[in-house]
């Protein structure tokens, strides 16, 4: 699945896609932070990058998505080159979901890369 | 993974006071092994990772389950840490002070248990966060506002308990709660204030009930475990704006602190304003490696222009107005007339803030109640985000701020850490709570902080301020500066301990207290 970053990069560096904005189809939600061009270039590197959104300072929205997912069974995968605070922020909200834990490797001093994976569970057709 | 016993308990006897705890709350909810995870502090600044660990973690879903477990505590001396949703970091999050202790995470008792909107209040069990409590309010369309701390994800009795604060005009936590449900270390339940008059209707209005006030000695304490207590909600006002002024000058501090005074204690200024450093408000939108790559002070130059970039200044008041649009505009010309008198003030609302993260208006959500993570952003200022807080009281005065900023200011300068902070108006002091950032990967910036951390609260107590709350790793440095008459204070505490909690299994350590079991050994 290409990554469908158009509508991002049109809006340069005051990017910004809300949470409600993303598709509900999205299997793949991946992130970047605007404030840092190689942000946007590695994000668009990961794996089947699916819808790319910027993340503004709030990574709260995100647990809105894990709960979302959970609720309708569907699984999920949040992944990203950020800043640390969204993976750490991240961790700290599915901390008591069973078997979800957060995967991250810092790339340089600001940067950090990052997937989350909600197992699929008896998928909504 | 190593397994960690409870001081003094043997393998064998923890393994059957797990088995008795696993029959109380069901075989899910005790955790151990790898389980522990989530327990660790993620800012941990100690070189042993074992100082705080827990042995287990015990998860009870009602109070009745909270009296059992104590119950089988108490028969085999299995130390309890009481957590509410864990989310107390900076100050040690899920950790216990002591290695061993069982952490008692009360995270699945959260139910609402009332609000009342004609009333004001809500009455909530531990587990209840504010993001929980928000969504329940809006949900119900009750014409009420939350009261919220910096991050939304964490316990509304949990901060309470620990002297938090937020930002609206209800913004000390622990004034705005009214009636506690409290177990002992017997197991014994207690509701505090009228709630001790069966069948009474005023446990949540009224906090004084008859005989002693007790609620405040299970805060910031080891003496009981909360499992409810009423907090006060703050009617929807008519009218809301939040505004933000900045200053220019590092010595306008002195000034700004003096105009302020007057201001909150005549109720001018309605809320918990808070007045924050340059840097820890430009580390909401950047990262230091924007501005430099060299370690040590930033010079003046790159001050100025972090300032110019993000149009803030190296003060920054963030307020709000509530109340009727005219109550609102006669407070602002107040307002505004008397910081116009610092030289190159400059004044906002929302509308002239246009930064896609600009703090006034995730600030203009947190002063009206709404729940945030936002600002967790500013950990990010040094990359690999840890921190912890330092946090003395002075009185709200020009000179007492001054000299509190520079004493601070110049050891994180020696030390090699960027100076942020916020100065938190209460109703006669100042919480001056001081960000220190480290990363968390790096063990050598970790010993700095702690060993800077120490130094911090030693200059403190030398010029006679003390911390309002800090770090587990730091209870015991801080509860011996308070010491006065021969450390009369700490004695009364232990006292009480003692006769609360004879086999001393809640909260080891907590704040400095010890009970008898553990005192003077090593920990």
């Amino acid at each position: 699945m290409a990554g469908t970053v158009g509508g991002a990069l049109a809006l340069g560096n005051r990017v910004v896609i809300a949470a409600g904005d993303h598709s509900d189809d999205a299997d793949v939600r991946t992130y970047f932070d605007a404030r840092f061009p190689r942000s946007l270039q590695l994000a668009g590197l990961l794996p089947d990058p699916g819808v790319v959104a910027a993340v503004g300072g709030d990574p709260s929205f995100l647990m809105a998505q894990v709960n979302d997912a959970t609720a309708r069974r569907r699984g999920l995968r949040l992944q990203g080159v950020t800043t640390e605070s969204v993976p750490f922020c991240l961790e700290q909200l599915v901390r008591d979901l069973p078997g979800v834990r957060i995967v991250s490797r810092r790339i340089d001093q600001d940067l950090f890369e990052w997937s989350i994976n909600l197992p699929l569970k008896a998928r909504t057709p | 993974m190593k397994q960690i016993l409870p001081p003094g308990i043997s393998a064998t006897d923890f393994a059957e006071a797990l088995q008795a705890l696993r029959k109380i709350v069901g075989d899910d909810f005790v955790y151990t092994g790898e389980a522990l995870a989530g327990y660790a502090d993620p800012y941990s600044i100690v070189a042993d990772d074992d100082t705080h660990a827990a042995s287990a973690a015990v998860a009870p879903a009602s109070t009745g389950q909270v009296q059992a477990v104590v119950r089988v505590a108490s028969q085999y001396g299995v130390p309890l840490w009481p957590v509410s949703c864990g989310k107390n970091y900076a100050y040690g999050g899920a950790s216990p002070r002591m290695a061993g202790t069982v952490v008692l995470d009360l995270k699945r008792m959260n139910r609402i248990l009332e609000v009342s909107e004609s009333d004001g209040y809500a009455l909530v069990e531990p587990g209840v966060s504010y993001f929980d409590l928000y969504n329940h309010i809006t949900s119900k369309g009750y014409k009420l506002w939350l009261d919220v701390p910096d991050p939304g994800w964490g316990s509304v009795i949990g901060n309470a308990l620990e002297h938090g604060v937020g930002y609206t005009p209800y913004g000390d936590h622990f004034a705005m709660q009214c009636g506690m449900e409290v177990v002992l270390a017997n197991g014994e339940l207690v509701r505090t204030g009228m709630g001790a008059l069966p069948n009474g209707n005023t446990w949540q209005l009224f906090k004084y009930g008859f005989g002693p006030y007790l609620d405040g000695i299970f805060t910031q304490s080891n003496f009981g475990i909360v499992t409810k207590m009423g907090i006060w909600l703050m009617p929807e006002p008519p009218g809301y704006r939040p505004y933000m002024i900045s200053f220019q000058r590092e010595e306008d501090l002195e000034q700004v602190v003096d105009i302020l005074r007057p201001l909150k204690v005549g109720s001018v200024i309605q809320n918990a304003a808070t007045i924050r450093s340059l840097l820890l408000v430009a580390a909401v939108n950047a990262t230091r490696s924007q501005y430099t790559d060299k370690p040590g002070p930033l010079p003046d130059s790159t001050l100025r222009k972090i300032m110019a970039d993000q149009d803030i200044g190296m003060w920054n008041i963030y307020g709000a107005l509530y109340g009727p649009p005219p109550v609102m505009d006669t407070l602002w010309t107040v307002i505004r007339d008397s910081f116009a008198k610092v030289p190159g003030a400059k004044f906002y609302f929302v509308e002239d803030r246009k930064r896609e993260n600009d703090l006034l208006i995730s600030r203009a959500d947190t002063m009206r109640g709404i729940p945030r993570l936002s600002e967790f952003s500013f950990v990010n200022w040094t990359g690999g985000g840890g921190h912890i807080g330092f946090s003395p009281v002075s009185p709200i005065r020009g000179s007492e701020a001054m000299k509190q900023y520079t004493m601070v200011r110049d050891r994180m300068h020696e030390y090699g850490f960027d100076y942020m902070s916020i100065f938190a108006i209460g109703w006669r002091e100042l919480h001056h709570v001081v960000e220190l950032l480290f990363d968390r990967r790096d063990p050598k910036i970790k010993h700095q902080a702690d060993v800077l951390f120490r130094q911090l609260v030693r200059d403190a107590a030398a010029a006679g301020y003390g911390e309002y709350r800090t770090h587990l790793s730091y209870m015991d440095d801080i509860a011996a500066t308070y010491s006065w008459n021969d450390h009369a204070l700490m004695k009364l505490n232990q006292t009480i301990k003692d006769a609360l909690d004879p086999k001393g299994i809640l909260a080891p350590g907590k704040q400095g207290i010890w009970p008898a079991r553990y005192r003077g050994s090593p920990k």
